[in-house]
This record gives structure tokens, C-alpha cells and sequence, in this order.
């Protein structure tokens, strides 16, 4: 393992009983799904609460000495944060139903908090990172490959799009640059690395989402450890295969529409952007899609008509969002948040990060728990700063 | 010591937690699809007792909706009713809740707030046919013909405009 960016006063062992059981539930990800549950993220989110639980029980009870590590600005800001959603969730102004409602929400960002303070301790080296990368790369591809033969324990596939039994294409598209992105970073040319990009490209290809292969090409721009000319490649395979699929599944055909999908999202932004006018301390943690209807531009009902078949549930913007439910304060947090991050040692993870949240300024992939995951894992690495190989970038 | 046993009791519930939210989650998913295949009342509003046991608050405004619709079946409009402006106050428009509260005004001989309800949602979703064609019923029972028919048109115009429009 490197030596840590952040210097800890008293240096003890990691939980590695845990970290193995979080690089199985990484691994298994894609495939914890049942299809006689509510959501697709139920048994992903299940299981993450009783790993995080567990691994709790475990930093508490067992008999070495207690990790400690040197708090940084941002562990400080993920735990204001959390104070904020709490007070923006019936407590100012008091409303006790507001509180109730938002309560799910607000205990899942409590464990996701937790999930961030673990991993911040047990700061594990760069071979649990990669194991974790790798897992969920090929665990993805194979869900993907069963996907594809309509095996019966994955969902079905979306319109010809793969999903890897996630919410949507796009989510899958966006999780996968992020992985790509944690690889790119490491600017290694190893096959491994490669076959990694690869397997990557293929399962953003898969997925369909425009979102996503913007930022795959960026990503490969940005820290592309091969030729810039491969760039090409995907420049010419991508649109020939958004036509190639058009043809084959007409109910695609919609995408094809560029204008009436920008003025969508253009009113979905102006409804959020109401909505944040009109509540300066927050509508409640997980109250946006409960709140936003009296905001909603009339141009917005035109095209989704029926409240109960398609109607406006999430922002489709993280910042936006999360401003609507926690009102205006977090205008200051997003610039303290984006001001330290910024400052951070380049590190893979950081660059997944910024995958993330960049992908999540136009997706609702931060909306689900897999993406909340995600994100939390890969800034506790990035904070921890032990997983950077390239720092000459910064 | 204190900071273990507190660890300890954060990390039970976690899991505990974690094994009730799933719960939660396949007995919900077994009671929509109930609702929606028509099974028998009883064994839909036992089904929603025993998610109400679980006593989480895992999905709660689905929940509270999920509910009205329930109470409605149970041809419990009072009830109703009440949960119905109770979940307003704090998800107004969410699905068709306002066109529920119209129908229920309606249900309650209260023809004048059933209209007063029904421009509300109208408000919320102006591109559901469904609310027009509610709104001519309320506006028929008062005995306004001409009215009641000009929302019957709409409401045929809406139709049209909607099966045919791709988006939605």
C-alpha cells in the first residue's frame, strides 16, 4: 500500500474481513436483482444497509487498536451536509409530517455517510481499488452477456439497451465511465488496463446513452493512455450505432428527435428553477418529485400529459435538486464542496468522481443508490488520495 | 466503551433495517400488483396491513397514496378523504391525488368543493383528459349543462391530442 497523502497520527490495521465482503458486494452488484421487488435497487440497497451495519459492528468490536484518521474539509462538509438535509426536513420550519416523509431519505444518506467515514478509515490500498474496479467491470459485462441471451435472473434488456439490471441504460453508461475513467487515470498501457477500457466501451456502447458516450469521450481525451487517433474509433462507431439501432427498434425513434429533447429537459430546468424560487429553506430531503408539481411550465404538461403514465420526478440535475430540497444554503456548500474537491491530489478516483458528478449535472444517476454509492466510495478515495498514481497533472 | 456500545447499536438497526426495507419492498410490490389485477378486497387490505405493521418509513408518500386509493375501494370515503388533504398539504399534484379529492367531494355531496377540487388538479395536470371528463359529471350534477358540455369537449380534444402526441 502507498504511503497515504494524509498523514495518520496512529497507523492500524484495515477491517479485512469487511473489505473483502464489499469487494464481493461490488462484484455481485449487477446481479442482486429480483424481479418481484418494487424497485430494481431494493436488494442492492438492502444488502448495502446490512454491509454497512455490519461492518460497523465490526470497526467497534474488534480487538486492535481503533483506527483513526485525520479529518479532512470535505469529511467535514459531507457531515454538514447531512445536518443541513436534516434541518431543511421539518425541523426549519418545524413540520413534523415533513420530517416523516423525508425520513427514508434522510437515514440512507446517514448510512451513505457512514459508507464514506469506513472506507475513509480502513484507507485501502490501491489492489482492493482495483479488485473493486475490475469486479464491477467484469461482473457488468457478464450481466450484460446474459442480458443479451435473455437469461431469466437479469432484467430485460431496454428497447435493444443494456442496463445490467440497473434503473435505466443511462445510469449503467454513466457508472461505467466512471470506471473507465478511475482506469484512464491510472495512464497505464497494461493489457489489463486496456482490455478494461474495452470491456468499458463496450457496455457504454450497449447502454445507448448519449450522456454517457459524451463523457466516455471526454474521459479517453482527457486521460486516454492510448493513440489520441483511437479516439476516432469511437467518434465514427457511435453514431453508426445510435442509426443502426433507430432502425432496428423503432420505439428508439424518439431519440432521434434532438430539439423536442432539449426543450424537455430546457422546462424540466425552468419547473426546478421555480420550484427553487419559491422555497428558499427547502422543500424536505426526498420531496422533489412530491413538491415540484405546482411548479411545472405548461409547455413541460404538453408533453407529459398523464400524470400517472410519465410525469417530472427528478431534476435530472444534482446541484438543482438537491438545492430544491435543501433550500438555498446549499448554493454556499456546493461551492465549498466543488472548491476543496477541486484542490484535492490528483487520483483515480477523482477522476471518477468527476465523471459522476459531471454526468450527474444531466442524468438522474446520482438519483439511485448505485450511483449514490459510487460516488461515496470514490471520494473517500479520492480524500484519502491513496489510490493516485499520476500526480503530474495537478 | 460508550462510543462501542453506541457503534454496536447504530450497526443492529442497520441491519435490521436492511432486512425490513426488504420486506417493505416485496410486500408493496405484491400489493400494487394486486390493486392492479383486481384480486379480492380482503386479501389486498390485509396485504396493506401488513406493510403498515412493518411501521417504516420506506416509501411514504407512495404509501400514503397507495392508502387513499385503498380506503376509496374500501368505499371509505371519509377516511379518504381526510388522508387525501392530509397528503396534499404536502405533495400537492402528485399523480391524479386532486382529481381522488374531486371525486371524493363528490362521493360526500359536495358539489361545490368537488369543482373547487377538480380545477385544482386541472392546475397541476391542464393535459389530463381524465379531470375534464370528472369536471363535466361535477358541473352536470349541479344542473349546468352548457358548462358540463364544453368540458366534455375538451376532454374529447385532450384525448385526441394525447394518444396521438409521441412523448407522453
Amino acid at each position: 500500500m502507498p504511503d497515504s497523502a494524509v498523514p495518520s497520527p496512529s497507523k492500524s490495521e484495515p477491517c479485512g474481513l469487511m473489505l473483502k465482503c464489499w469487494v464481493f458486494f461490488f462484484t455481485a452488484l449487477p446481479f442482486l436483482w429480483i424481479p418481484s421487488l418494487l424497485e430494481a435497487h431494493s436488494l442492492r440497497k438492502s444488502v448495502f444497509l446490512i454491509l454497512v451495519g455490519a461492518h460497523l459492528i465490526f470497526r467497534a468490536w474488534r480487538k486492535i487498536k481503533p483506527i483513526e484518521f485525520q479529518p479532512r474539509g470535505l469529511d467535514y462538509l459531507l457531515i454538514f451536509y447531512v445536518l443541513i438535509r436534516i434541518l431543511s426536513s421539518g425541523f426549519l420550519p418545524p413540520d413534523p409530517q415533513v420530517l416523516m416523509f423525508s425520513l427514508e431519505t434522510l437515514m440512507w444518506e446517514s448510512s451513505l455517510l457512514l459508507f464514506y467515514l469506513l472506507i475513509r478509515s480502513e484507507n485501502p490500498g490501491m489492489s482492493w481499488w482495483s479488485r473493486v474496479v475490475f469486479g464491477l467491470l467484469v461482473s457488468f459485462f457478464l450481466c450484460a452477456i446474459l442480458q443479451i441471451t435473455g437469461a431469466p435472473f437479469v432484467r430485460e434488456m431496454v428497447d435493444g439497451r443494456l442496463q445490467c439490471s440497473l434503473f435505466h441504460p443511462n445510469v449503467l453508461g454513466i457508472l461505467v465511465v466512471s470506471l473507465c475513467a478511475f482506469l484512464s487515470a491510472k495512464g497505464s498501457r497494461s493489457p489489463s488496463i486496456l482490455a478494461g477500457l474495452l470491456v468499458a466501451f463496450l457496455l457504454v456502447m450497449g447502454s445507448g446513452s448519449r450522456n454517457a458516450f459524451f463523457w466516455l469521450l471526454v474521459t479517453l481525451m482527457y486521460f486516454q493512455p492510448v493513440r489520441r487517433v483511437f479516439i476516432l474509433v469511437p467518434l465514427i462507431l457511435i453514431p453508426g450505432w445510435e442509426v443502426m439501432r433507430i432502425s432496428t427498434f423503432p420505439a428508439e425513434a424518439y431519440r432521434s428527435r434532438l430539439v423536442e429533447h432539449f426543450t424537455i429537459r430546457l422546462e424540466v430546468y425552468k419547473s426546478t428553477w421555480h420550484a427553487i424560487l419559491s422555497s428558499p429553506s427547502g422543500t424536505g430531503a426526498g420531496l422533489y418529485s412530491a413538491k415540484i408539481h405546482p411548479h411545472t411550465t405548461e409547455k413541460l404538461h404538453g408533453f407529459f400529459p398523464n400524470p400517472l403514465r410519465q410525469s417530472l420526478q427528478k431534476a435530472h440535475n444534482v446541484v438543482l435538486e438537491s438545492i430544491v430540497e435543501s433550500g438555498w444554503v446549499l448554493w454556499i456548500w456546493w461551492f465549498c464542496a466543488l472548491t476543496l474537491f477541486w484542490k484535492l491530489r490528483f487520483s483515480c478516483s477523482k477522476a471518477a468522481v468527476w465523471i459522476l458528478f459531471l454526468g450527474a449535472m444531466f442524468s438522474v444517476v446520482l438519483n439511485y443508490p448505485e450511483g449514490q454509492i459510487f460516488l461515496v466510495l470514490f471520494l473517500s478515495g479520492a480524500v484519502n488520495g491513496e489510490d493516485g498514481i499520476i500526480d503530474s497533472r495537478n | 466503551m460508550f462510543r462501542k456500545i453506541l457503534a454496536g447499536l447504530i450497526g443492529v438497526l442497520l441491519i435490521a433495517y436492511g432486512f425490513l426495507f426488504l420486506k417493505k419492498d416485496y410486500l408493496f410490490a405484491k400489493f400494487i400488483s394486486l390493486m392492479t389485477t383486481e384480486e379480492t378486497l380482503e386479501e389486498v387490505t390485509s396485504t396493506f396491513a401488513k406493510i403498515q405493521k412493518l411501521r417504516l418509513p420506506a416509501y411514504p408518500v407512495k404509501t400514503s397514496y397507495y392508502q387513499l386509493r385503498l380506503e376509496i375501494e374500501r368505499r371509505r370515503f371519509l377516511t379518504a378523504w381526510e388522508m387525501g388533504l392530509r397528503l396534499h398539504r404536502l405533495a400537492p399534484g402528485y399523480y391524479d391525488l386532486e382529481w381522488h379529492l374531486a371525486f371524493l367531494a363528490q362521493k360526500l355531496a359536495r358539489p361545490q368543493t368537488a369543482l373547487v377540487w377538480i380545477e385544482k388538479a386541472i392546475d397541476y395536470h391542464p393535459f389530463e383528459e381524465s379531470n375534464y371528463l370528472l369536471k363535466a359529471k361535477i358541473l352536470d350534477s349541479m344542473d349546468l349543462e352548457e358548462l358540463a358540455k364544453d368540458s366534455l369537449l375538451t376532454a374529447r380534444k385532450l384525448s385526441i391530442r394525447n394518444r396521438h402526441f409521441k412523448a407522453d
